[in-house]
């Protein structure tokens, strides 16, 4: 299908892209450790405090590194005008955007590799093996609820003066949803679950990631054309 | 169809067929040497592309075999119309806020021409191409496109379109074997190692096919990008100031290109100040200034008024 | 004339609030627990109500411009988001107020209030986009996708906020309301959704006033010299 080819295409451009850049993929994870220090300065060095929140501050690093990671992702077309030439190929913008989102996706979830360990040490965490696994699957969701909106208004904020102000502004009351759901199930993960409710969290992150990503996708080609 | 690069000198390798006449939009305009109105006769290239083993990828404008007569009938792809001239604009106007960048503009173009777009810096030929691609949309006025209003048929004008600007839309991190590789895949086609040689090569950039194009020299940037035009087989290229940033053998080249191109009945857009190398290659030409057209008529005449 | 008719109908509609307020506070029994704080609920409800009307209002004129490309629908999203956000706006504050006199706190993440919250944050968002855009076909396009993906996120916010919350205290705002309370919130409602009315058709009206200001006619047509084919 020649959506998905395109989108898959667009996918492994920016992962190659990336790689070639990756001084500045290592400035954004080191970006999310700073983060997770600091919410430690702010809390105070009590261990307890800090791992009862551990799983907030691992949501509020991984969206605080989103930005820079979105906004680096449209840098890269505006360059030379690089979106332009894709559009006028024809590249489906519908493509275009899920291509875009994979990529987004796939940089916040290589965070959690570094994110995650960082947290386990600095908050004195204790996850069971099968815990990390649920903490990687909840990263997955929660990376790919803002991968989607977040490519959709780096789209819009990209064309701004004050895209690095815009971004924050416009994404982050919209995702409240993915941070209350991610934080609450992660803290389910970490210290524990007595009332069996993390199935539901996790259907409703997966529920939230579908409905964002069909409806950013739509609106996608309206935010990208010139009118 | 020889492989013009400037390495292979001026011209492409069948320079030496005497049955090409001068000026038959292969060279600027020499003293003397008058470039007739119908420079791009088809029945004279038709004649002489068929004497060339034509590579695959060029089967695809039944025109370049050398149909002759009637201008070259495009035909490539399903969804694009062939016979419908090529752009028809009628009170085209596009504003800025309280600045109208373009007004009252009327063009036609049948399918295959060429036009030529003169005027100072600021008299609105980047905003007109703009217009033509359907990355702005007008203020006032219509535009057809292949006979399609572009709004409605976005993929499939799109798909017919070509545009150079300024902004060559390159990636630098990627190498230009990596880009070309890439158009050709997006475009659903395979990206054989030999495809992408065969561009690199007309473009005179084989040597330096797994460098990045950040390290590339302005007009190596360039010829990249005109030779990717070659992958989207376009029925219509737009160009914005296309000489600029090229040597004068890099001007020689890309004359020489376009003039291939013309032969196999692609149309032409062309904004350019460098009248001396770009009028040879069109039919028509406009003038503009701020945002109107205030001259047209054939583009030796513009040569000869001087611009 | 239509002009005419909202006008008066907000007339109306002022008349309605005042009688609906004065039953409210004065006609209507005090409620059992709360005693006449509760009376903040014949604004506050109503305010909550055509609040969510207006931004439904503004989801749908975002469809309709994305769909017709007519910038009047754009002026028609401005006005119903700008009432939408003083409503929303007012509507925290009377929220806050109300349960600063029966909680003691100004703020105490309730459902509704957090949502309220969100749903201004995000409105207001679309209306700083807007200052932010400086193209009127790109202002028009981006204030309607984010109008569009904010209005989906407000049940999801609810519905994640009440989650949130389930294992807290459920507050009491009360679910069921007496018959003598009906009538002056059903008055205040109307009447606020006929002043609301009234209000976005004006600021429409005044942004499409201020859009043909800043644009021009374009300029008179200069003779062209044609020269004939050769």
């Amino acid at each position: 299908m020649r959506l998905a080819r395109q989108a898959w295409l667009i996918f492994r451009k920016d992962l190659l892209l990336e790689w070639r850049g990756r001084a500045r993929t290592v400035s954004v994870l080191l970006f999310g450790v700073v983060t997770l220090v600091l919410f430690s300065f702010a809390l105070g060095p009590e261990a307890e405090p800090l791992r009862r929140g551990a799983a907030g501050f691992l949501t509020l690093a991984l969206l605080l590194s989103s930005v820079l990671g979105l906004n680096e992702s449209f840098r890269l077309e505006q360059e030379d005008q690089a979106l332009e030439g894709l559009l006028l190929r024809p590249v489906e913008p519908t493509a275009l955007f899920y291509g875009k989102a994979l990529g987004s996706a796939f940089l916040l979830l290589l965070l959690a590799l570094v994110l995650v360990p960082a947290a386990v040490i600095l908050y004195d965490l204790s996850p069971t093996p099968a815990g990390l696994l649920q903490l990687a699957g909840l990263w997955a969701l929660a990376a790919a609820g803002l991968a989607a909106p977040g490519t959709l208004y780096a789209a819009i904020t990209g064309r701004l003066q004050s895209q690095d102000v815009a971004l924050p502004l416009l994404l982050f009351p919209l995702v409240v949803p993915v941070l209350l759901g991610s934080v609450k199930a992660m803290d389910l993960v970490l210290t524990g679950d007595p009332m069996h409710q993390l199935r539901s969290w996790t259907l409703l992150l997966a529920g939230f990631d579908a409905i964002y990503w069909s409806v950013c996708g739509i609106l996608f080609p309206f935010a990208i054309e010139e009118s | 169809m020889g492989v013009c690069s400037p390495l292979s000198g001026w011209g492409c390798a069948s320079s030496a067929d005497s049955t090409l006449p001068v000026g038959a939009g292969l060279a600027p305009a020499r003293e003397g040497a008058r470039p007739s109105p119908t420079s791009c006769c088809p029945v004279i290239h038709g004649r002489w592309l068929r004497r060339e083993a034509t590579p695959g990828w060029y089967r695809s404008r039944p025109g370049a075999q050398g149909t002759g007569g009637a201008a070259p009938v495009v035909s490539a792809r399903v969804d694009t119309p062939s016979t419908a001239p090529a752009l028809v604009a009628s009170g085209l106007g596009r504003r800025f806020g309280r600045r109208w960048a373009l007004a009252h503009v009327d063009l036609e173009l049948p399918a295959g021409g060429s036009l030529l777009l003169a005027g100072p810096n600021g008299s609105g030929k980047t905003t007109l191409l703009r217009l033509l691609a359907g990355r702005l949309e007008a203020s006032a006025g219509t535009l057809r496109l292949f006979g399609l209003d572009p709004r409605r048929h976005r993929g499939t004008v799109r798909s017919g379109l070509s545009m150079v600007s300024h902004h060559l839309s390159l990636y630098p991190r990627l190498t230009a074997a990596e880009t070309l590789a890439l158009w050709l895949r997006l475009g659903g086609e395979p990206a054989p190692a030999e495809r992408v040689r065969e561009l690199l090569a007309e473009a005179g950039l084989e040597a330096h096919g797994d460098v990045e194009v950040g390290a590339y020299s302005a007009g190596m940037r360039k010829r990249l990008a005109l030779v990717r035009v070659r992958i989207e087989r376009p029925h219509l290229l737009l160009l914005d100031e296309p000489f600029s940033a090229l040597d004068s053998a890099g001007r020689a080249w890309l004359a020489e290109w376009l003039a291939g191109l013309r032969r196999e009945g692609v149309g032409l857009v062309l904004a350019s100040h460098a009248l001396e190398w770009s009028a040879p290659l069109c039919e028509r030409a406009v003038r503009l200034a701020a945002g109107q057209v205030t001259w047209s008529g054939p583009a030796a005449a513009l040569l000869e008024a001087g611009g | 004339m239509k002009r005419g008719w909202i006008g008066w109908s907000a007339l109306a509609g002022l008349a309605l609030l005042a009688v609906g307020t004065w039953i409210g506070l004065f006609v209507a029994p005090a409620e059992r627990h709360m005693g006449d704080v509760q009376r903040i609920m014949y604004v506050h409800v109503p305010s909550a109500w055509i609040g969510m009307v207006c931004f439904t209002a503004a989801f749908v004129f975002a469809i309709v411009s994305l769909w017709s490309g007519r910038r009047v629908w754009d002026d028609r999203l401005v006005g119903a988001v700008e009432v939408g956000v003083v409503l929303n706006a007012l509507l925290l504050v009377q929220g806050s107020i109300w349960g600063r006199a029966t909680w003691g706190v100004w703020w105490d993440w309730d459902v509704r209030l957090t949502t309220s919250l969100v749903m201004l944050l995000l409105f207001a968002g679309v209306l700083a986009l807007r200052r932010l855009a400086d193209d009127e076909g790109r202002r028009a396009s981006w204030s309607a996708v984010a109008t569009i993906v904010g209005y989906v996120d407000v049940p999801l916010v609810y519905f994640c906020v009440r989650w949130w919350r389930s294992l807290h205290q459920v507050q009491s705002t009360p679910e069921t309301v007496d018959p003598a309370m009906v009538l002056p919130l059903r008055l205040n409602a109307i009447g606020l959704l006929l002043v609301a009315i009234w209000m976005a058709s004006r600021r429409a009206r005044l942004e499409g006033a201020r859009r043909i200001a800043e644009s021009a006619a374009p300029p008179a047509r200069v003779v062209s010299e044609e020269v004939a084919r050769a």
